[in-house]
C-alpha cells in the first residue's frame, strides 16, 4: 500500500491544480442545485428561500403543456443526436471515396462553417428558404409537387428542427468520421480484398466496426444533454401553429415567463435533465461495455 | 490504377454531386450573410439582397468599430484568449495524464474520474457562481473568464483516450531510463501529444472567443468587456437607438439596421476563428481520431 | 518542451497568489454616516459632501463628450456643484433582460447599492425581505412641489408603491398616455392615389376592406394587411370591432391581457367579451378572401416588415413609433412619399373607437434600508427634473446641449424621473413651433430633438427624421394628433389591471398557448368561430379563471 502510494504520489500532485480549480469554480456554486427545491427569491437568498419539497417538480409535471413540452423535447433530442450520428458517417464514408486530399481538405473546412452561424441568423433564412415562396418549394414546384408548409405544419415542424440542426452540426462530426476511417491500417483492407471483398463489403466488414468506439463516444457525450433539444434554434423558428409538436421544456419555460419565478423551475428542470441525462449515460455506457467491451471514461 | 467498372464510375459521379450539394448548401448562407452585412439597409429590409450586396456600404462595420471601444474590446478578447488557452491546456494535460492509467496502477482514478463527470452533468447554476466570482473578489478581473470551466471535461476525456491510445513501450521505455511521472509527461509524452492538444486548443479557442455572458456579468467597468460581449450590447441596440433618437451616430441609424449589423457581428467575429481553424486543422483531424479509440 | 514547463509551473503559482491576494472585500454601499439635512427648499445644497452608490441599466445611445465617463459627466458635476452630492456608479448593465438578471443576482449576493431601479417583482422581494426604506417622510419634506404634482397628474401611480401607507419607493412614472392607443398605418403614395381616384377616407371597416382589395389589384400588393405569427399586432386591430385586447404571445413577460369590465362589472379579459367573436369572424373572413397572408402562420415580426418595406403589403396596425422601423426603407426604396402613414383605426357599424391605455409606470426607485441619507436621493430627483422637464429651468444653450446631446438626458437615472406629461407637451410643443417657426418655446431636449427631426425630415428630406415627423411632427395626420383627438373626445379605455400583476398571479401559469392555437386555427380556417366558446372554456380551466378571480378581487368595484 505505502510502496504503492509512493510510486503514484506523482500523479495526484499532477492532478492537484485541475482539481483545485474545479473544486472552486465547479463545486463551489453546486449547492444551487438546490434551488430547485425552494420558493426560490433573490432578496431572501439560498439559505433564506423557502424550502417547498418537491413541489416544483410536482407542478411542472401537473402541467398538461409540461408533458407535452417534455414528450416534444425527448422525440426532437433524440432524433436530433440519432440522425446527428448517421449523417456524418455516411457523409465520411462518402467523402472517404474521394482520391483527391485537397478536395478533401476544402470539404472538411466547408462543411464546418455553418457550425459558426448563431440560430438567430439561420432563423432568418431557414425562414425565407422554406416559406410557401421558398426556394425549396418552388425547387418541388418544378417536379409538380408540394407546396410543404416545413414550418408550420405539426406534423412537418419536429422534422424540419432535426434535419436543420443534423445540417449545422454535421460538418464537425464528418472530420471526426473520415479522420476514423483514414487511420484505419490499410493492411486490414488488403486482406479483405484477398477475401474477394468488393467496396461495399469492405465497408461493411472492416471500416463500420473500426468506427464503433467513435460513435459511441459522440453517442454518450451527447447524450450528457438530452433534454436540451435547441432552444435558440426552435425559439426562433416556431409559431402558435405548431406548439402542439414543436413546444419543448425550455421554450415553454421561456414564455410563459411565470412573472419572475423562473429561477427555481428553471433549476428544477435543470435537475431533473441532469439525472435523466445521468440515467441514460450510465444505460450507454453498460451497453457500450457489454456489447463492444468499450470503457468512456 | 485499374480500370473502373461501370458502377463505380456511376457511384463516383453521383458521389461528387451529393458532395458538392452538401458544399453548396453551406457555403451559400455564409455568402448571403456577407452580403447582407454589405448592402443598404433598405435592400436588406425588403429581403432584396441574396449572394450579391446592394448599395455596397460599410457602414455596419464602421457603427461597431467607431470610438476606441472596439479596438479596446478587441485587445481584452485576445488577452483572454492567449491566458485562457494556456490555463486550460496546462489543466487538461496535467488531469488528462494522470487519469489515463488504468486503476491498477492509478488507485483513486475511479474518485477522481467520478469527480469529473459529476460536474459534467450537474451544475449549481448561475446565481451560486455570481456569489462565488462576488467572494473570491473577482469582479472586473480577468481572472473571472479565464478560470470558471478551464477545466473542460469533454476535452479532458478526449485528450485522456488519446494518451491511453499510445503504444504502452513510450512509458515503459522512458521509466526504464529512470525518469519520474513528472519527465515522462513533459517530455516523452507532450511532443507525441501534439495533434490531441491540438484539438482541445481549438475547443478552449471558441469557447473563450465565443463568450459574451460572463464579461457582461463579472466586468462592472465597460472597459474589461471581451469583444463578443460588447458586439452584442451594440447590435442588440439598433431598435432602442431608433426608438430614443439622438445620439452622436445618428448618422448611421438610416445606413444600417438590426439585421445588417448582425451580418457584420458574425464576420467580425468568425475571421480569427476561420484564420485558426485550417490551421489547426490538419492536427485536429489526427487528434480527435487518436483521442476516441482505446489503444 | 521543457521550456514549457517552467513557465506554466510559474503560472500555476502566480493563479494562487492572485486568489489569495485577490480577495479584497468590495462594498458596494456607501457606508458615511448621516448628513444633516439643511434648512431650506429642496435645493439647498448639503454642508458635508453626500456619498451615494448606485447601478444602472445603460444603452449604446448614451455618450459623453470628450473625457467624460458615467462617473463623471455634466450631471454628476450638476448634484456636485449644486447639492455637494458624489455619485458612484457600482455597476451597470444593457437595459433588458441583462439589467434584471444582474440585478437579480445582485440581490441574490446582497451587493445592493444606497439607490436602484427595480421593477414590481424586485420591489415586491426586496420588501418582503425588509430591505426597502420607508420614503414617505423624506418624499413630503425633500422633493419640489412638481414632484410630488405627478402624483396628481398620474392617478394610481404613486399607490402601487404605498405599503400600509408608507411610500417605499419612487415611482419613475411615465411619457403619458398619449403615446400608448395604436394605430393604422398606411402606404403614404398608395393612399393618396387611392384618395385622388375618389376613394373614400377610411372611417368604417367596408371601406378599409375597399382599400385593401385595392392595394392588392392596382398596387400588386400580395395580401392587404401586415399581422405576424404571434398575433400581436393582429391584437392591435381590436378596436376596430370595439374588444380591446392584451398581449397574447409576445416573448418575455407575454401573456397579458387587457382587462376591462362587462355590463355587469365584472373585469373580463378582452378575449372572453362577446364583441371578440365579431372580431374572430372578421379576422377568418379576411383570411378567406386573403386580406391575410396565407403563409400567416409563418410570418413572423420581421418577415411582416420585411412584407412591407418590399411592397408586398400596404396596411399595418402599429405602434405610435413605427415612423422609426420601416418608413426609412420604404422611402429609400419607392420613393419620398412612400411612407407610413398612421390613421385612427376604422370600425365596424356601432363602434366607437377607443384608444387603450396600460399601466406603464414599471420602474421604481428604491433606497436599500442602511441607506442613511435618503434626503439627498429627493434633491435629486428634483434636480434633475427642474432641468429636463421645466420651463423655467433658465439654461443657456450650451448647458443645455451638455446635459442632454448624446442622449445624456438619461445619464442622471436612477436619480431622475419622468414627467408623465412629458410626450403630451412635447407633442403640443413641437406643433406649435413648426406651425409658427418660433422655435423658443422648446425647452426640453425631447421637445428640440423631435422638432429638428421633423425638419430635417420636412426641409432636406433626412429619412432619419422621419421617426419624429410621423410620430408627432406631421401636423395633419401623425400618430399623436390621431391619439390626441381620441384623448380630447374622452375616447380612452385604461386597462382595469391598473398598476402591477396581482401577487397570486406568481403561481399561475396563464395557459395563453390556448388562446393563441385557437386563434389561429380560427383564422386559418382548421376550426370553425363556433368553436370560440370551448376554446375559452379551457382557457378559463386551465388558469384563466384564478387570474380573472385575482384581477377582480385587487381592482374589481
Amino acid at each position: 500500500m505505502l510502496r504503492q502510494l509512493k510510486k503514484e504520489w506523482p500523479l495526484h500532485v499532477l492532478l492537484i491544480p485541475g482539481l483545485i480549480i474545479t473544486a472552486i469554480f465547479s463545486y463551489g456554486p453546486i449547492y444551487g442545485l438546490i434551488m430547485a427545491f425552494q420558493d426560490f427569491s433573490p432578496a431572501h437568498g439560498f439559505w433564506g428561500s423557502p424550502w417547498v419539497g418537491l413541489d416544483n417538480f410536482r407542478w411542472i409535471f401537473s402541467e398538461a403543456q409540461f408533458q407535452r413540452a417534455l414528450f416534444n423535447t425527448f422525440f426532437i433530442s433524440l432524433m436530433k443526436i440519432f440522425f446527428g450520428v448517421v449523417t456524418p458517417v455516411v457523409f465520411a464514408l462518402l467523402l472517404n471515396e474521394i482520391r483527391l486530399s485537397s478536395v478533401k481538405r476544402v470539404f472538411q473546412t466547408i462543411i464546418y462553417i455553418p457550425n459558426f452561424i448563431s440560430w438567430v441568423i439561420l432563423a432568418g433564412i431557414f425562414m425565407t428558404i422554406l416559406g410557401s415562396r421558398g426556394i425549396v418549394n418552388t425547387t418541388i414546384g418544378l417536379f409538380g409537387l408540394g407546396p410543404v408548409d416545413f414550418l408550420t405544419d405539426p406534423g412537418n415542424f419536429p422534422w424540419t428542427m432535426i434535419w436543420t440542426d443534423v445540417w449545422r452540426r454535421f460538418g464537425f462530426g464528418t472530420v471526426v468520421y473520415l479522420a476514423t476511417i483514414v487511420s484505419i491500417d490499410p493492411g486490414l483492407y488488403e486482406s479483405a480484398v484477398m477475401d474477394g471483398a468488393g467496396r461495399w463489403k469492405q465497408t461493411i466488414k472492416v471500416t463500420l466496426p473500426l468506427m464503433t468506439p467513435i460513435i459511441i463516444l459522440m453517442s454518450v457525450l451527447a447524450l450528457g444533454n438530452v433534454l436540451d433539444a435547441g432552444f435558440d434554434q426552435i425559439f426562433n423558428l416556431y409559431s402558435p401553429s405548431v406548439f402542439e409538436t414543436g413546444d419543448i421544456i425550455q421554450t415553454y419555460v421561456f414564455r410563459v415567463g411565470l412573472h419572475g419565478a423562473n429561477f427555481e423551475i428553471g433549476a428544477a428542470v435543470g435537475f431533473f435533465n441532469s439525472v435523466v441525462s445521468l440515467i441514460l449515460m450510465l444505460i450507454a455506457l453498460s451497453v457500450a461495455y457489454k456489447v463492444a467491451n468499450y470503457k468512456v471514461f | 490504377m485499374h480500370l473502373m467498372t461501370r458502377g463505380q464510375k456511376i457511384f463516383r459521379v453521383f458521389n461528387y454531386i451529393i458532395l458538392l450539394l452538401a458544399c453548396l448548401s453551406c457555403l451559400l448562407p455564409i455568402l448571403h450573410i456577407l452580403a447582407i452585412s454589405l448592402s443598404s439597409p433598405h435592400y436588406v429590409a425588403a429581403g432584396m439582397v441574396n449572394l450579391v450586396p446592394r448599395g455596397l456600404t460599410l457602414s455596419s462595420y464602421q457603427f461597431a468599430m467607431e470610438g476606441g471601444r472596439f479596438t479596446r474590446a478587441f485587445w481584452v478578447s485576445i488577452q483572454r484568449v492567449v491566458l485562457g488557452v494556456s490555463i486550460t491546456m496546462f489543466l487538461l494535460v496535467t488531469t488528462a495524464y494522470p487519469l489515463s492509467k488504468s486503476s491498477q496502477r492509478f488507485k483513486g482514478r475511479h474518485f477522481y474520474m467520478a469527480f469529473y463527470v459529476i460536474v459534467m452533468i450537474f451544475q449549481g447554476g448561475v446565481v451560486p457562481f455570481y456569489i462565488l466570482i462576488l467572494n473570491l473578489g473577482m469582479m472586473d478581473s480577468m481572472w473571472s473568464l479565464v478560470l470558471p470551466g478551464s477545466v473542460q471535461v469533454f476535452s479532458m476525456i478526449i485528450l485522456m483516450n488519446f494518451i491511453r491510445s499510445l503504444p504502452p513501450e513510450l512509458e515503459e521505455a522512458s521509466m526504464i531510463d529512470g525518469a519520474g511521472h513528472w519527465k515522462t509527461l513533459f517530455l516523452v509524452y507532450l511532443p507525441v501529444l501534439k495533434p490531441a492538444l491540438a484539438v482541445v486548443a481549438l475547443f478552449a479557442f471558441m469557447r473563450h472567443w465565443e463568450a459574451w455572458w460572463d464579461g457582461m456579468m463579472f466586468m462592472r467597468n465597460q472597459n474589461g468587456w471581451p469583444l463578443q460581449t460588447y458586439l452584442r450590447h451594440m447590435m442588440n441596440n439598433f431598435r432602442d437607438l431608433m426608438r430614443e433618437g439622438g445620439g452622436h451616430q445618428h448618422h448611421l441609424i438610416g445606413m444600417l439596421n438590426e439585421q445588417t449589423g448582425r451580418a457584420a457581428q458574425l464576420f467580425m467575429s468568425l475571421i480569427p476563428t476561420l484564420i485558426i481553424y485550417p490551421f489547426l486543422q490538419k492536427h485536429f483531424t489526427k487528434g480527435l481520431v487518436m483521442g476516441s479509440v482505446k489503444g | 518542451m521543457k521550456k514549457l514547463f517552467v513557465p506554466l509551473m510559474m503560472l500555476t503559482l502566480l493563479l494562487t497568489l492572485m486568489m489569495v491576494t485577490g480577495c479584497r472585500n468590495q462594498s458596494t454601499r456607501s457606508t458615511r454616516d448621516a448628513v444633516p439635512v439643511p434648512a431650506g427648499g429642496w435645493d439647498t445644497p448639503f454642508e458635508t459632501t453626500v456619498n451615494i452608490t448606485a447601478v444602472r441599466d445603460v444603452t449604446a445611445g448614451l455618450l459623453f463628450d470628450g473625457d467624460d465617463t458615467l462617473d463623471d459627466n455634466p450631471w454628476t458635476r450638476l448634484f456636485q456643484d449644486r447639492l455637494n452630492i458624489e455619485v458612484e456608479y457600482v455597476w451597470t448593465m444593457p437595459a433588458g433582460a441583462e439589467y434584471t438578471d444582474r440585478l437579480n443576482m445582485a440581490i441574490a449576493s446582497g451587493e445592493i447599492p444606497d439607490v436602484l431601479d427595480v421593477g414590481f417583482i424586485q420591489f415586491r422581494q426586496l420588501l418582503e425581505a425588509g430591505l426597502l426604506l420607508d420614503l414617505t417622510h423624506y418624499y413630503h419634506n425633500y422633493t419640489s412641489e412638481r414632484i410630488r404634482s405627478f402624483a396628481d397628474r398620474s392617478p394610481g401611480t404613486l399607490d402601487t408603491v404605498t405599503v400600509d401607507g408608507r411610500i417605499m419607493g419612487i415611482p419613475n412614472y411615465y411619457f403619458g398616455v398619449i403615446d400608448q392607443p395604436r394605430t393604422m398605418w398606411l402606404r403614404n403614395d398608395w393612399y393618396q392615389e387611392w384618395r385622388a381616384e375618389g376613394g373614400p377616407e377610411l372611417l368604417t371597416v367596408a371601406q378599409f376592406e375597399d382599400f385593401m382589395r385595392w392595394t392588392m389589384d392596382e398596387k400588386g400588393a400580395e395580401y392587404g394587411i401586415a399581422l405576424e405569427n404571434l398575433l400581436t399586432w393582429l391584437f392591435y386591430t381590436g378596436p376596430m370591432f370595439g374588444v380591446y385586447l392584451g398581449n397574447p404571445g409576445g416573448g418575455f413577460g407575454a401573456g397579458t391581457h387587457f382587462w376591462y369590465p362587462d355590463a355587469t362589472g365584472r373585469i373580463l379579459p378582452g378575449e372572453a367579451h362577446p364583441e371578440f367573436i365579431t372580431a374572430l369572424t372578421y379576422w377568418a373572413r379576411w383570411f378567406e378572401e386573403g386580406f391575410i397572408s396565407s403563409d400567416f402562420a409563418a410570418i413572423d415580426s420581421a418577415r411582416g416588415e420585411e412584407d412591407i418595406v418590399a411592397g408586398r403589403v400596404g396596411t399595418q396596425p402599429w405602434l405610435q413609433w413605427n415612423g422609426w422601423v420601416n418608413s426609412p426603407h420604404l422611402v429609400s426604396l419607392w420613393g419620398d412619399d412612400a411612407y407610413q402613414i398612421p390613421i385612427n383605426f376604422p370600425t365596424i357599424p356601432g363602434v366607437e373607437l377607443m384608444g387603450q391605455a396600460n399601466f406603464a409606470s414599471g420602474t421604481i426607485t428604491v433606497v436599500h434600508r442602511d441607506f442613511q441619507n435618503p434626503a439627498a436621493l429627493m434633491k435629486m430627483i428634483s434636480l434633475a427634473d427642474e432641468i429636463l422637464f421645466c420651463l423655467d429651468s433658465e439654461l443657456t444653450d450650451e448647458e443645455f446641449h451638455d446635459f442632454t446631446a448624446g442622449r445624456r438626458e438619461w445619464a442622471p437615472v436612477p436619480f431622475r424621473i419622468t414627467d408623465p406629461q412629458t410626450d403630451i407637451l412635447q407633442y403640443q410643443h413641437v406643433v406649435e413651433a413648426l406651425r409658427t417657426g418660433d422655435t423658443s418655446r422648446l425647452y426640453t431636449a425631447g421637445m428640440q430633438l423631435k422638432h429638428n427631426e421633423s425638419r430635417a425630415w420636412m426641409d432636406d428630406r433626412d429619412p432619419s427624421g422621419l421617426g419624429s415627423y410621423l410620430q408627432m411632427g406631421r401636423i395633419a395626420g401623425s400618430a399623436y394628433s390621431a391619439n390626441w383627438e381620441l384623448i380630447e373626445r374622452g375616447a380612452l379605455i385604461r386597462n382595469s389591471l391598473w398598476g402591477p400583476p396581482p401577487v397570486e398571479f406568481n403561481d399561475i401559469i396563464n395557459p395563453s398557448d390556448i388562446i393563441l392555437t385557437g386563434v389561429t386555427q380560427i383564422i386559418i380556417g382548421v376550426r370553425p368561430v363556433s368553436d370560440w366558446p370551448s376554446i375559452l372554456a379551457e382557457w378559463y380551466a386551465a388558469g384563466g379563471q384564478a387570474m380573472e378571480d385575482a384581477v377582480n378581487l385587487h381592482f374589481g368595484q
